[in-house]
C-alpha cells in the first residue's frame, strides 16, 4: 500500500519521500458498520475512481518538532485509529467466491502493520496555502478502496522545519467528527504526547451492530412509520426539461437569517437546527403543493455513548416527517421541532432493514417511496457562535443586518443523488446556507430564491405569525403547477391519465382504465379515495398480484403515476366504456398480500 | 429528582450548562443553550438513569420541569 505521488504543486520543491512504518495493537476483520454501508453505498453510485468522497485536508506543524517527530506522529496516527488501516474488500476476495461486489458481500479488513509513503516538500512560502494545495491535489484522484489505505498525506517544510501536513482522506474513513477529534489530537502527537488509545473502532461497532438482541429497532420503528406518512416523493408534479448540467447549487450568507433563526429557537423553545429544518421543509412544501414534508436529515449519530469517540464514518440518513398542514410556522417549528429531535434519535440502524420496510412500503403504496430531500447541518455541536448583537424587534438595525446578505452561485454538477439539497455552512458567526436543485424538476434560480425566501420568512416570523399557507407568498416562491387530471390519493399528488396509460401499456391492450373510487359523499371518515383498475385478464395478467407486480416494474423511479390500490380482472370488456363496475369479474384483490387481499370470484 | 436531573442536563452540555443555571432557569433547555446533540445524549442519560421511555413527542420536554414531571409520570 503506497500513496501516489502528486503532480507538481506551485511553490513546492519535492523532497525524497519518507516511508513509515506502523504497527498497531490489532488487525481484523468484519463486516461494514452501518455508518460505512451508508457512504460505501454512496460510493458505488458513483463511477469507479471519482474523487468525490475525498477530503483534503490540512494540519498546521507548531513548535519546533522536525520531520522525524512529524512522520513518528503519523505512523502514530495511524496506529491509533483502525480505520486509517482499513480496506474494503470483498469476503473471500481472491479465491472468487462472490461476483457481484455488493455491500452484503464487502467487508472491513484491517491491517494490523504496512507502510505508507510520506512526500516531503520545501516551500518558498507561506506552507499552509501550499499544503492546501497539495491536499487538493493529493485528494484528486480517487482512492483503490480494497487496495491502497485511506489516508494520503505530504509534509510540506519551509526552511526544512516542518510547518503542515497535507492529507488526502477518504470518507470511508473519516467523517467530518472524526477530522475534528484527529485535529485535536494531531498537536499532541507531535509533540510527543502518550495519548491513551482509543477504546472504540469501527471493529468493536460493526460486532456492536450484531449484538444479541440488535440495536435499531426503535428506529426501524420510525422508519416504518416515518414512511407510512411521508409523501411517496415531494416531487409529485410534471417534470421539466432539465437544465445543463442538471444539478444547480447556490449559497448564501445571512448574519440576518442567524440573528432572526436564534431569536425565533429561543421564543418557541426549540434549536436553531430545528428552525432550519422546519423553515427548509416549509419552503419545500410551498413550492410543492404539500401539506406534509419529508426529509432526509444526515445523523451524525455522535450522541451514543462508544460513537462519540470512534474515529471512522457513523453518520446515516434519518427520515423527518414534518406536518405543515395548519397554523402558523411558529406552530411548525414547536411541531417539527419533536420530530427532528426525534429522527436525530433514531439515525442509527440498519440499512438493509431500513431498506426492506422501504420497499415494502412502495409495494403497498403502489408507487416508488421518493425520499431524496436531504437537510444536513454541519456546524460544530449544531449552533453558531459570535453572532452580531442585534435587536431583533429594531427593524431598522435587522434592515441593516440584512444589508450584508450575500448570495452566489456555487457549481452545477451532472450526477447528484438528490432532488433537493438543503445544507448549513460550517461558518460560525453567520447563517452560511445551501440550496441544489434538480433541475428536471425545478428551475436553478429556485435555489437562490429559496435563500433569500429562508431569510424573509425568519425575519417575517420574528415580527408576526406567518400563516402556513402564506409560507410561498411571504417567500416570494411560485408553486409549481399540475395541469388538469392531477388529483390527490392519500399522501400523494398523482397524474391520473399518465397512471391510467401505465396500466394500459402493462396490459398491452386499451382494454383498461382506472377508476377513483371513494370520493364524495361516499368517503368515510378518514378514509382516502383510492385507485380501482378494470382490466381484461390475459395470459401472464390473470391474477392481481401478477397485475400488479408488472405495474410496479413499469412505474420505478416515477414520481407522477400511482398502481390501482385494488384491481379488478374480468373476462371482457363492457360494451360502454362507463359498464367496467358492472362487468362480471374472474378475480379481484389489492395484489399486495394474497392471503388477506385477494377475493375470489366466480371460481 | 430535579437536582439529578439537572445534574444529567449539565453532563449531557459537556459541563457547559452549570446545575445553578439549569435549576434556576426560567426558559427552555435549548434557550439556556442545550444542543440538539446534547438534549439527544441527555434523554439517553435519562432513560439508563430512570429505566423510563422518553417519548419525544410527549410535549413539554424542551423545561426542565417538564422532563422532571415527564419521568415522574413514566414511574408510576
Amino acid at each position: 500500500m503506497t500513496a501516489s505521488a502528486p503532480a507538481q504543486v506551485t511553490g513546492l520543491t519535492a523532497l525524497p519521500p519518507r516511508t513509515v512504518e506502523f504497527r498497531g495493537a490489532r488487525g481484523g476483520q468484519a463486516a461494514l458498520t452501518w455508518g460505512q454501508q451508508g457512504i460505501w453505498r454512496s460510493t458505488q453510485w458513483l463511477d469507479d475512481g471519482d474523487p468525490y468522497f475525498n477530503l483534503a485536508w490540512t494540519l498546521p506543524v507548531t513548535g519546533a518538532a522536525g520531520l522525524d517527530a512529524v512522520l513518528r506522529a503519523v505512523g502514530r496516527l495511524v496506529e491509533r485509529h483502525e480505520t486509517l488501516r482499513t480496506a474494503f474488500v470483498r469476503d473471500g476476495e481472491g479465491s472468487g467466491e462472490n461476483g457481484e461486489g455488493t455491500e452484503g458481500s464487502t467487508v472491513q479488513r484491517v491491517s494490523r502493520e504496512g507502510r505508507l509513503t510520506v512526500g516531503v516538500y520545501e516551500a518558498a512560502a507561506k506552507p499552509m496555502s501550499a499544503a492546501k494545495a497539495l491536499a487538493a491535489e493529493l485528494a484528486a484522484t480517487g482512492f483503490d478502496y480494497a487496495a491502497e489505505l485511506p489516508i494520503r498525506c505530504a509534509v510540506v517544510c519551509q526552511r526544512g522545519r516542518p510547518r503542515a501536513l497535507a492529507l488526502a482522506l477518504s470518507h470511508l474513513a473519516l467523517d467530518g467528527w472524526s477530522l475534528n477529534m484527529v485535529a485535536a489530537e494531531w498537536p499532541r502527537l507531535v509533540a510527543g504526547d502518550d495519548l491513551p488509545g482509543p477504546d472504540w473502532q469501527p471493529l468493536d461497532q460493526a460486532a456492536f451492530e450484531r449484538s444479541d438482541p440488535p440495536p435499531g429497532g426503535q428506529a426501524l420503528r420510525h422508519w416504518r412509520t416515518g414512511l407510512a406518512s411521508a409523501p411517496r416523493s415531494m416531487f409529485d408534479f410534471p417534470a421539466r426539461e432539465p437544465e445543463e448540467p442538471r444539478f444547480v447549487r447556490h449559497g448564501m450568507d445571512s448574519p440576518a437569517a442567524a440573528v432572526a433563526a436564534e431569536a425565533l429557537a429561543a421564543r418557541h423553545g426549540v434549536t436553531t437546527s430545528s428552525v432550519l429544518t422546519v423553515a427548509s421543509a416549509a419552503l419545500l412544501a410551498a413550492v410543492t403543493g404539500h401539506p406534509t414534508a419529508a426529509l432526509q436529515l444526515i445523523v451524525s449519530n455522535r450522541h451514543h455513548p462508544g460513537m462519540e469517540a470512534m474515529a471512522g464514518p457513523a453518520a446515516q440518513d434519518g427520515l423527518c416527517v414534518i406536518d405543515l398542514e395548519a397554523g402558523t410556522f411558529a406552530d411548525a417549528l414547536r411541531r417539527g421541532h419533536r420530530r427532528t429531535m426525534a429522527t436525530y434519535r433514531n439515525g442509527h440502524y440498519d440499512p438493509g432493514l431500513v431498506l426492506a420496510a422501504w420497499e415494502a412500503e412502495a409495494w403497498d403504496r403502489g408507487a416508488d417511496i421518493d425520499l431524496d430531500a436531504f437537510f444536513n447541518d454541519v456546524r460544530q455541536a449544531g449552533r453558531w457562535q459570535g453572532l452580531p448583537q442585534v435587536d431583533t424587534g429594531d427593524a431598522a438595525a435587522l434592515a441593516a443586518l440584512r444589508g450584508k446578505t450575500r448570495t452566489f452561485f456555487v457549481g452545477a454538477y451532472s450526477k447528484v443523488k438528490a432532488r433537493i439539497f438543503f445544507a448549513t455552512g460550517p461558518a460560525p458567526s453567520t447563517c452560511e446556507f445551501y440550496v441544489l436543485v434538480d433541475t428536471a424538476f425545478l428551475p436553478g434560480d429556485v435555489a437562490e430564491r429559496m435563500l433569500t425566501g429562508l431569510e424573509e420568512l425568519l425575519v417575517r416570523a420574528l415580527s408576526e405569525e406567518v400563516p402556513l399557507d402564506q409560507v410561498a407568498k411571504v417567500a416570494g416562491l411560485d408553486p409549481v403547477r399540475r395541469p388538469a387530471g392531477w388529483t390527490v390519493i392519500g399522501h400523494d399528488w398523482v397524474d391520473l391519465p399518465e397512471s391510467e396509460a401505465l396500466l394500459r401499456r402493462v396490459c398491452g391492450t386499451d382494454l383498461a382504465v382506472v377508476v377513483v373510487e371513494g370520493t364524495g359523499d361516499d368517503l368515510g371518515d378518514g378514509a382516502a379515495p383510492r385507485l380501482t383498475g378494470y382490466l381484461v385478464a390475459r395470459p401472464g395478467l390473470d391474477t392481481p398480484e401478477a397485475v400488479h407486480a408488472a405495474v410496479m416494474r413499469a412505474a420505478a423511479g416515477r414520481t407522477d403515476v400511482l398502481a390501482p390500490h385494488h384491481y379488478v380482472l374480468c373476462a371482457a370488456p363492457p360494451a360502454d366504456p362507463t359498464g367496467w363496475p358492472a362487468c362480471p369479474r374472474l378475480i379481484e384483490g389489492g395484489g399486495r398480500a394474497p392471503s388477506t387481499a385477494m377475493t375470489v370470484l366466480g371460481r | 429528582m430535579r437536582e439529578r436531573v439537572a445534574e444529567l442536563v449539565s453532563k449531557a452540555s459537556g459541563g457547559d450548562l452549570a446545575v445553578a443555571d439549569i435549576l434556576a432557569a426560567d426558559c427552555s433547555l435549548p434557550a439556556l443553550g442545550l444542543t440538539s446533540i446534547a438534549y439527544l445524549r441527555l434523554i439517553d442519560l435519562l432513560e439508563t438513569e430512570f429505566d423510563c421511555d422518553v417519548d419525544l413527542d410527549g410535549g413539554h420536554l424542551d423545561t426542565l420541569d417538564g422532563l422532571v414531571e415527564h419521568i415522574a409520570g413514566q414511574r408510576t
